[in-house]
C-alpha cells in the first residue's frame, strides 16, 4: 500500500493498531523511480491493560475527590446556594 | 498567500490592537485601575475574557495534534479542560470574598502558607507562565510560516512585538476590551470554519478510511488517550486555579458576576477544541500530508477551506482567527506574569516602594522582560505539546493547596507546601521517564495525598482574616 507520493520528505503517521509494520521508500526523479529502501520495521505496542487501569483509577480518584472538596466546601461556605 | 500578505494581515490587527490598547489604557489612572481594570468588570466582558484567553493557540493549534494523535478521545480530553474554568466559577465567588482587596494569586499563597509557601508557588507559576507563553508564541510562528510564508523566528517575534506593545500601553483595561473583540471574531470564525469542513466532508468515507487505516484514533480501549482525559482535565484545573491570569479576572470582575462569567465562558469554551480537533482528524481521510504535527490545524483547515472555493481567502481567514486567539491569550499572560513580579517579586519578596507614577514604569520594565524571555526561548522553535504537557505536573500539583487554603481553617503548612515540591517534581519526572500525559495525573494525585494528611497531621488555624 502506498502511504505517500509527493514533494513532502516526510510524513506522520498516527493512528496504527498494535503489531508491526514495515516502511520503505523510494526517490522519483523526473518520473523515473529509483531502488526501494530496505524495509523499516516499525512496531506498535500500548500500555499494559493493568497499569492503565491503576493510573485512571488514580485519575478518576483525584478528580471525583477534587470536584467532591470544592462542591462542599461551597456550599458549606454558602448555606443560601 | 503570499509573505506580503502575511505581514500586512499581522501588521493591520497588530494596528488595531495597539491603538485600542491606548484608547482603553487611558482610563487606568491608577495601579488598581491597570491591574484590575478598577474591579469594574461585567458579565458580558467577564465572560468574554475568560473565554477569549482560555483559547489559546494552544486550543487551536495543540487541540489538533491530540486529536491527530489520540483520535476521538484526544479530541474529548482536550475539551475537558474546560471544567477548569466552570469549577472556578465557584472558586472566584470565594475568592472575592476573602481576598476583597487582594491583586494576585500570590497574595493568597504568602497569606495561606507563609513566605516558604509562597516562594515555591512563585517558581512553580513563573516557569509556567514562560511555559505557557513559549508555546503559544512559537505557534504563532509556526502559524505564520504555514499560512503566510514567512519564517518562523520572523513570524514568531512580530506576534510577540505587537502584543508586548498593546499591553504595555493599556494594562488589563487594553486586554479585556480587545479579548472582547477577539472573542467574538474567534467565535465566528470557528462557526464559519467548522461549518464549512462539516459541509465539505463525506463522514461515511472519512469514518471507513479511519476504521481502516488509523482504527486506533475510533478504538474505546486506547490506553493514552484514556489517560489524556484525566491528565488533561487535571492539567486544565490546575492552571486556572492557580495562574495569576485567572485570579486577575476574579478581582476585576464586579461582586456577584464572577461566577457567572466562568460558567458562562466554560460553556462557550467547551465546543472550540472539538471543532479545532475535528479538522486533525479528518487529515488523513482527506489525503493531507502531516509533516509536523504543530501544523496540522491550520495545514487542514486550509486544504478543506480553499477546496470549497475560499481561495487565497482561507489562509486569510484562518490567520486572522488564530492570530485573535493567541493575541488574546499572549496578552492576558504577559499582565498577570508582569503583575505578579511587580507586585509579588519586586515589592513582596525584594521590599520595593511603587507609588503609582512609578508603578507604571515598573510594568512596563516588566511586560518587556517576560515578553523577551519568552521571545529567547521560542526562537529554539521547540514541540508545542512536549513543552506544554512537560509542565503539567507543575501546576497539577497546586489543586489541592487552593482548595484547602480557600475552604478549610486548618491544615499543616509545611506538609502542603511539602506536597507542592513532591507534586511538582514527581509530575515533571513522570512525564520525561515514565509516560507522556501523565504528568499532570501523578503531579495532582502525590499532592493530593500530602495535602489530604495535612488536615490530620498537626493542623494548625489559617489566619482568620486574610484579607486585613
Amino acid at each position: 500500500m502506498t502511504r505517500y507520493e509527493g514533494p513532502d520528505r516526510a510524513s506522520v503517521l498516527t493512528g496504527l493498531a498494535e503489531g508491526t509494520y514495515y516502511f520503505r521508500v523510494r526517490q522519483v526523479n523526473d518520473g523515473r523511480p529509483g531502488p526501494w529502501s530496505e524495509p523499516l520495521p516499525v512496531e506498535v505496542e500500548f500500555m499494559s491493560r493493568a497499569r492503565v487501569c491503576a493510573l485512571l483509577g488514580a485519575g478518576f480518584l483525584v478528580t471525583a475527590m477534587s470536584l467532591a472538596a470544592i462542591l462542599h466546601g461551597h456550599f458549606r461556605s454558602n448555606p443560601a446556594s | 498567500m503570499t509573505a506580503a500578505t502575511g505581514w500586512s494581515i499581522v501588521i493591520v490587527l497588530g494596528a488595531i490592537w495597539i491603538g485600542l490598547g491606548y484608547l482603553w489604557g487611558r482610563k487606568a489612572r491608577d495601579s488598581e485601575g491597570f491591574m484590575l481594570a478598577g474591579r469594574n468588570v461585567g458579565l458580558s466582558l467577564g465572560a468574554a475574557t475568560a473565554m477569549a484567553t482560555w483559547v489559546t493557540s494552544n486550543t487551536t493549534m495543540v487541540a489538533p495534534i491530540l486529536a491527530l494523535e489520540k483520535g476521538v478521545w484526544g479530541m474529548l480530553a482536550y475539551a475537558s479542560v474546560s471544567f477548569g474554568l466552570l469549577l472556578f466559577a465557584p472558586l472566584a465567588a470565594r475568592i472575592q470574598r476573602l481576598l476583597p482587596h487582594g491583586f494576585t494569586s500570590g497574595d493568597f499563597f504568602r497569606l495561606r502558607y507563609g513566605r516558604a509557601g509562597w516562594a515555591v508557588f512563585l517558581l512553580i507559576t513563573l516557569v509556567y507562565s514562560v511555559t505557557w507563553l513559549v508555546t503559544m508564541a512559537s505557534a504563532g510562528g509556526k502559524l505564520l510560516e504555514v499560512l503566510g510564508n514567512i519564517e518562523f523566528a520572523r513570524g514568531m517575534t512580530l506576534i510577540m512585538v505587537v502584543c508586548v506593545l498593546y499591553t504595555l500601553f493599556g494594562g488589563l483595561y487594553a486586554v479585556i476590551g480587545t479579548d472582547f473583540i477577539q472573542s467574538l471574531v474567534i467565535l465566528l470564525g470557528i462557526v464559519a470554519i467548522g461549518g464549512t469542513v462539516a459541509m465539505n466532508v463525506d463522514f461515511t468515507a472519512a469514518y471507513g478510511h479511519l476504521e481502516t487505516h488509523q482504527p486506533s484514533l475510533l478504538a474505546v480501549m486506547f490506553p493514552a488517550a484514556l489517560l489524556a482525559i484525566f491528565n488533561n482535565m487535571l492539567f486544565g484545573f490546575g492552571e486556572v486555579f492557580h495562574n495569576n491570569v485567572w485570579w486577575s479576572r476574579a478581582y476585576a470582575m464586579r461582586r456577584g458576576v464572577a461566577s457567572k462569567a466562568f460558567l458562562l465562558s466554560g460553556l462557550l469554551w467547551f465546543p472550540i477544541p472539538i471543532a479545532s480537533g475535528f479538522l486533525a482528524l479528518m487529515a488523513g481521510p482527506l489525503a493531507v500530508n502531516v509533516t509536523d504535527t504543530g501544523q496540522v490545524g491550520p495545514q487542514v483547515a486550509e486544504h478543506v477551506l480553499k477546496g470549497a472555493g475560499f481561495g487565497v481567502m482561507a489562509g486569510v481567514l484562518i490567520l486572522v482567527v488564530l492570530f485573535c486567539s493567541m493575541a488574546s491569550s499572549i496578552d492576558s499572560l504577559l499582565a498577570a506574569t508582569s503583575d505578579l513580579l511587580v507586585k509579588d517579586i519586586y515589592t513582596g519578596l525584594l521590599g520595593g516602594e511603587l507609588s503609582d507614577r512609578s508603578f507604571r514604569k515598573v510594568a512596563a520594565v516588566a511586560i518587556v522582560a517576560v515578553g523577551f524571555v519568552a521571545w529567547a526561548f521560542s526562537l529554539s522553535n521547540l514541540p508545542l505539546d512536549e513543552i506544554l504537557f512537560s509542565s503539567g505536573g507543575l501546576v497539577a500539583s497546586l489543586i489541592w493547596p487552593i482548595i484547602a487554603g480557600l475552604y478549610w481553617k486548618r491544615c499543616n503548612r509545611v506538609l502542603v507546601i511539602a506536597g507542592m515540591i513532591a507534586g511538582s517534581v514527581s509530575g515533571f519526572l513522570s512525564y520525561w521517564f515514565v509516560e507522556t500525559y501523565i504528568g499532570a495525573l501523578v503531579g495532582a494525585f502525590v499532592s493530593m495525598v500530602l495535602t489530604v494528611a495535612a488536615r490530620h497531621v498537626r493542623p494548625s488555624d489559617f489566619p482568620r482574616a486574610p484579607a486585613s
